[in-house]
C-alpha cells in the first residue's frame, strides 16, 4: 500500500472516530453547575447539567429558591434546539467529507470542523449572555432584598447570596472538542493527491 | 466548700448523698486528707467519660436506643453514646405537634379510636430479627393498659398497625418468637373472667396471645392460671418463656405473695400449633384458645422463688434467666431440658438481666440501686467468684438493656440503666421530676457510668440497635401515593354540605390560598406536600378550629373539620420551612348558609389589589 493510500485510510478512520465521539456526546452533559450552601452540601448540593438537547438537574428546587430572588430560570435553552443537529450533522458530514475525492477532502473536513467549532462557540457566547440575563433581568418584586444583580459564572467559581457556585465543562464538551480535533486531524492527513491514479488508489483503499 | 469542690470535680453526687446519710464525717475526713490527688483523678475520669459520649455536631451516633414511652404512649428514640433525643414516635396517644391522632376524623385518629382509648402505656419495645440479628424492619410494643400491641415500620419510624388483642386485660410482657419472628406474643397479665355470668375469682385465668407479626391479628391464645409477666423467646423455634407470679390465683396483694414458689412458664409453640390444627382449641370471641390443661406438654411450669420478674434468654439460647425481684437470686434454667441449673445470689431486688458478648450477665438491682455484672458459666459451676463488678445507678433501676442483647450477637459495649427515680440528678423543675437513664460503658472488666440523661415519663424498657442495621433503609421523603394531590390539579369539590379541598403545599404557598365554605359544612382538606427535598415538612393549622397536621415531603394527609361561625379564619404552616414561612397561609372564608361561595383557588387580582389600595399602610 502506498503512503498516500495509507494516509487516506487513516483520515477516514479519524473522521469515523470523530463522528463516533460527536454522536456519543449527544448523550453526555456538556456543561455543569454546582451550587453549595450550608443546607445544600455534599450529595445535596444543587446541580444543573446541560446536555446537547436538554437541561437537567435540581431544576425544581432551583425554581423554588429562585422565587426568593426573582430569577426566572428558562425551562429549556434555545441552544438545545440546534446543538443536537450540529453534532449529528457534523458527525455525518465529517465522514462524508473523508470519503470525497482527494482534492475536496482536506477542505471539506476542515470546513466541517470549523463550522462545528464556530457554532459551539456561538452557543457559549449565547450562554454567557443568558447568564447575565438570569442575574440582571429579575422580578424586582421578589421577596429577598439585598441580593444585587449578578452573573453566574460560565466557567469558574462565584459566590451568589448564600451559594458557592462552580461551573465548568463536562465530559460531553471534551468529547466534542476531541471530535472536532480529530476531524481537523483527518483533514491534515488527507493531503491533496498529485495524480489521478493515486486518488483512485486511495479511494479503493477506503472502506465503502 | 470541700464538699462542693468534690462534686464539681466529678465524684458522683449520688454516692456522696447516700454516704452522707450514713457516714458524713468519714466523707469530710476523706476529702480533706487527699483532696488534691482525688480531685485530679476524678477530673481525668470525667474527661475520659466525656470523651466516650461526645459526638461532635453533625456526626452520627453508633446506636439507636428505642425507649418505651410508658404513660406517654409511644417510643422515644435516642442516639447512643451521645444520649441525644432524636425522635418521638407517638403510638397510643395523640400528639398534636406531629399531627398524630389529634384531629378527630383523621386516619390516625380513627385507627387509634377504633382500637381502644386515646391513651396507652407502652412498656417493651421489641425489634425484629433475621438470623439472630436485628434486621431493622419492625418494632413492636405493647399497651399494658388497654390490651393492645402496635407495630412501627422502621423505614419511616411511623406506627403501621395498632391491634387490640381480644380476651386479655393488661398486655404486658412482649417478645418475638425466635428465630423466625413469625409471631409476636404478649402476656395478658391480669387475670379475667372466662365463665360467662360469673365474677367468681376461682374462674380467673390469664392468657398468652400469639399474634401474626405483620398484621398483629391474634392467631391463638394459651389460657393458664397465674399472671404471666415478662416474656422472652428461646432461640430455636420451640419454647417461649414467661415469668409467672400469683400462681396462688389470689386477688389481694398479700395473697399474691403467700407461697414461696411461683414459676417460669415454658410454652411449646410447635405443640400448640399442632393442637390448634387438631381442633383442640375452643373459640372465645373469635380467637382459638388452648386451655393448658387440655394439651399436656404445651405448658411447663418451672418452679422459681416467688413473684419473679425479669425473664431473659441468654444470647446463645442455652439458658433462661428469671430475676428474683423479692428473692436476691437469679434462677438459671436450661432452655432445652427446662431444669433449674443454678440460682446464684446477685443482690437485693433483681429485676431484669441483660448480656454482653463474653458470657456475662448484667442484672438490675432495684433495691440496691445497682447494676451487677456476673459470669453465667462461673455461677453454674459454683465458682464463688462469679460476681465480676457492681456499679451504683441513680436510683432504683428497673429494666436494663445492653446493645444487641436480645439477639444472638450482643455488642458488649453499651448498657442503659432505666432508673425509676432521679431525685435531684437534674436542675430542680418542681415536684414532678424527670425520669432518668444512665449509660454504662461495659466494654471493659469494670463497668463505668459515663452519662445520665433525662426523659419524659416514663421509659420502662429499651432496645439498642446498631445504626448499621438501618443503613440506607430509612426513608428520607415519601413517594407520592396514588391519592396524592398533584401540583396544578388542586380543586374544591362540593357535595351538599361536604366540601373536599384538594390542596398542595410547597415553599412557600398553599394552593388553594382561599377556601370559601358555608357555616357548618364538613370540610375535608386533602393536603399533599409536593416537596421532594428532605426535611421540608409543612404543617397546616387552622385557627380557632383546633386543627393541626404535619405533612412530610411527598406525604398526603386528610383532615376533616366542621366550618365554624361565619368569618375569616387563616390557615398557616406550623413547621418553619423557609424565609416566607410566615407568609405561607391562606383564608378559610366561612359564609352564612345560602350565601354564594366561590370555587376559586386564589382571590382575584382585582380583589387582592383593592384590599391593598383601601387599607395598606402608607410610608410616604
Amino acid at each position: 500500500m502506498s503512503k498516500s493510500a495509507w494516509r487516506s485510510g487513516l483520515a477516514v478512520v479519524c473522521a469515523a472516530g470523530a463522528g463516533a465521539l460527536l454522536l456519543f456526546s449527544l448523550r453526555l452533559p456538556m456543561w455543569g453547575l454546582r451550587m453549595e450552601a450550608p443546607q445544600y452540601q455534599a450529595e445535596e448540593a444543587l446541580r444543573v447539567l446541560v446536555y446537547p438537547g436538554s437541561m437537567r438537574g435540581d431544576l425544581r428546587e432551583l425554581d423554588i429558591l429562585n422565587q426568593y430572588i426573582g430569577v426566572r430560570l428558562p425551562k429549556s435553552l434555545p441552544q438545545s434546539r440546534w446543538i443536537p443537529a450540529v453534532l449529528l450533522g457534523g458527525a455525518v458530514l465529517g465522514i462524508i467529507a473523508a470519503l470525497l475525492p482527494g482534492r475536496w477532502r482536506r477542505g471539506s473536513l476542515l470546513a466541517v470542523a470549523g463550522i462545528i467549532s464556530a457554532l459551539m462557540l456561538l452557543a457559549a457566547v449565547q450562554a454567557q449572555l443568558q447568564m447575565r440575563e438570569i442575574g440582571h433581568n429579575r422580578d424586582h418584586h421578589a421577596a429577598l432584598q439585598g441580593v444585587g444583580d449578578f452573573t453566574p459564572p460560565l466557567l469558574g467559581r462565584a459566590k451568589i447570596a448564600n451559594f458557592e457556585i462552580s461551573a465548568g465543562l463536562r465530559v460531553g464538551a471534551l468529547l466534542i472538542a476531541a471530535g472536532v480535533l480529530l476531524q481537523a486531524g483527518a483533514g491534515f492527513l488527507a493531503r491533496p493527491v498529485a495524480s489521478r491514479a493515486a486518488a483512485d488508489e486511495s479511494l479503493a483503499a477506503a472502506p465503502a | 466548700m470541700k464538699l462542693i469542690h468534690s462534686i464539681s470535680a466529678g465524684v458522683r453526687p449520688a454516692r456522696l448523698a447516700l454516704a452522707a446519710l450514713t457516714a458524713a464525717p468519714l466523707i469530710f475526713t476523706g476529702c480533706y486528707s487527699d483532696s488534691q490527688g482525688a480531685r485530679e483523678k476524678a477530673a481525668s475520669a470525667s474527661a475520659s467519660a466525656a470523651q466516650r459520649v461526645y459526638v461532635a455536631p453533625g456526626k452520627l451516633d453508633d446506636y439507636y436506643a428505642f425507649l418505651s414511652g410508658g404513660q406517654s404512649g409511644g417510643v422515644f428514640v435516642y442516639g447512643i453514646p451521645s444520649c441525644r433525643l432524636i425522635k418521638e414516635i407517638p403510638i397510643f396517644e395523640p400528639r398534636a405537634a406531629l399531627g398524630y391522632a389529634n384531629n378527630p376524623g383523621s386516619t390516625t385518629y380513627k385507627r387509634l379510636q377504633a382500637s381502644g382509648p386515646m391513651w396507652g402505656d407502652t412498656h417493651h419495645p421489641v425489634l425484629s430479627q433475621t438470623d439472630g440479628r436485628y434486621d431493622g424492619k419492625n418494632l413492636w410494643i405493647n399497651d399494658k393498659a388497654n390490651g393492645r400491641v402496635a407495630r412501627v415500620d422502621l423505614r419511616t419510624f411511623e406506627t403501621a398497625v395498632i391491634q387490640h388483642v381480644p380476651n386479655i386485660q393488661g398486655a404486658h410482657g412482649l417478645a418475638a418468637f425466635l428465630p423466625s419472628c413469625k409471631y409476636v406474643f404478649v402476656n395478658g397479665e391480669l387475670e379475667h373472667d372466662y365463665v360467662e355470668g360469673t365474677t367468681d375469682p376461682s374462674h380467673h385465668r390469664s392468657l398468652i396471645a400469639f399474634l401474626d407479626a405483620e398484621t398483629l391479628e391474634t392467631k391463638f391464645q394459651i389460657m393458664l392460671v397465674g399472671n404471666a409477666d415478662i416474656a422472652s423467646s428461646g432461640k430455636d423455634g420451640r419454647y417461649v418463656f414467661s415469668t409467672m407470679y400469683n400462681t396462688e390465683n389470689a386477688i389481694t396483694s398479700e395473697g399474691m405473695i403467700e407461697r414461696d414458689r411461683d414459676a417460669v412458664a415454658a410454652i411449646d409453640v410447635p405443640l400448640a400449633e399442632k393442637a390448634l390444627a387438631e381442633g383442640k382449641a375452643r373459640m372465645i370471641n373469635g380467637v382459638p384458645v388452648i386451655r393448658a390443661e387440655d394439651v399436656p406438654g404445651v405448658l411447663t411450669l418451672i418452679p422459681v422463688p416467688k413473684n419473679p420478674h425479669g425473664c431473659n434468654v441468654s444470647p446463645d439460647g442455652k439458658y433462661v434467666l428469671a430475676s428474683g425481684k423479692l428473692s436476691p437470686t437469679v434462677t438459671i434454667i436450661d432452655a432445652k431440658t427446662l431444669k433449674v441449673v443454678a440460682e446464684p445470689e446477685v443482690g437485693l431486688g433483681p429485676l431484669h438481666t441483660t448480656f454482653d458478648d463474653r458470657g456475662n450477665a448484667y442484672t438490675s438491682l432495684f433495691i440496691d440501686s445497682q447494676i451487677v455484672k456476673w459470669n453465667i458459666n462461673k455461677a453454674i459451676q459454683g465458682d464463688p467468684s462469679y460476681i465480676v463488678d457492681r456499679v451504683d445507678v441513680h436510683y432504683n433501676v428497673g429494666h436494663t438493656k445492653a446493645a444487641g442483647a436480645d439477639t444472638s450477637h450482643p455488642s458488649g459495649d453499651w448498657l442503659i440503666s432505666l432508673n425509676k427515680l432521679s431525685k435531684g440528678m437534674y436542675l430542680p423543675v418542681g415536684p414532678a421530676m424527670p425520669e432518668s437513664q444512665e449509660l454504662i460503658d461495659i466494654s471493659g472488666e469494670k463497668m463505668k457510668v459515663v452519662a445520665a440523661f433525662p426523659s419524659l415519663p416514663e421509659p420502662h424498657d429499651a432496645a439498642m440497635m446498631s445504626r448499621e442495621a438501618l443503613a440506607d433503609k430509612v426513608a428520607q421523603t415519601y413517594k407520592l401515593a396514588e391519592t396524592a394531590v398533584k401540583l396544578g390539579e388542586e380543586k374544591i369539590v362540593r357535595n351538599g354540605n361536604q366540601v373536599d379541598v384538594y390542596m398542595t403545599c410547597i415553599r412557600s404557598k398553599f394552593v388553594p390560598e382561599q377556601i370559601e365554605v358555608h357555616e357548618g359544612d364538613t370540610v375535608n382538606v386533602h393536603l399533599t406536600n409536593v416537596e421532594t427535598v428532605r426535611d421540608m415538612t409543612h404543617g397546616f393549622a387552622l385557627v380557632d378550629h383546633g386543627i393541626n397536621i404535619a405533612v412530610d415531603p411527598g406525604h398526603t394527609e386528610v383532615v376533616p373539620f366542621i366550618a365554624g361561625k361565619p368569618g375569616t379564619y387563616w390557615y398557616y404552616c406550623t413547621w418553619f420551612c423557609s424565609a416566607l414561612h410566615l407568609e405561607m397561609r391562606g383564608r378559610l372564608v366561612v359564609k352564612p348558609a345560602g350565601a354564594p361561595v366561590s370555587d376559586a383557588l386564589a382571590p382575584t387580582v382585582q380583589h387582592a389589589q383593592d384590599a391593598g389600595k383601601k387599607a395598606a399602610v402608607s410610608y410616604e
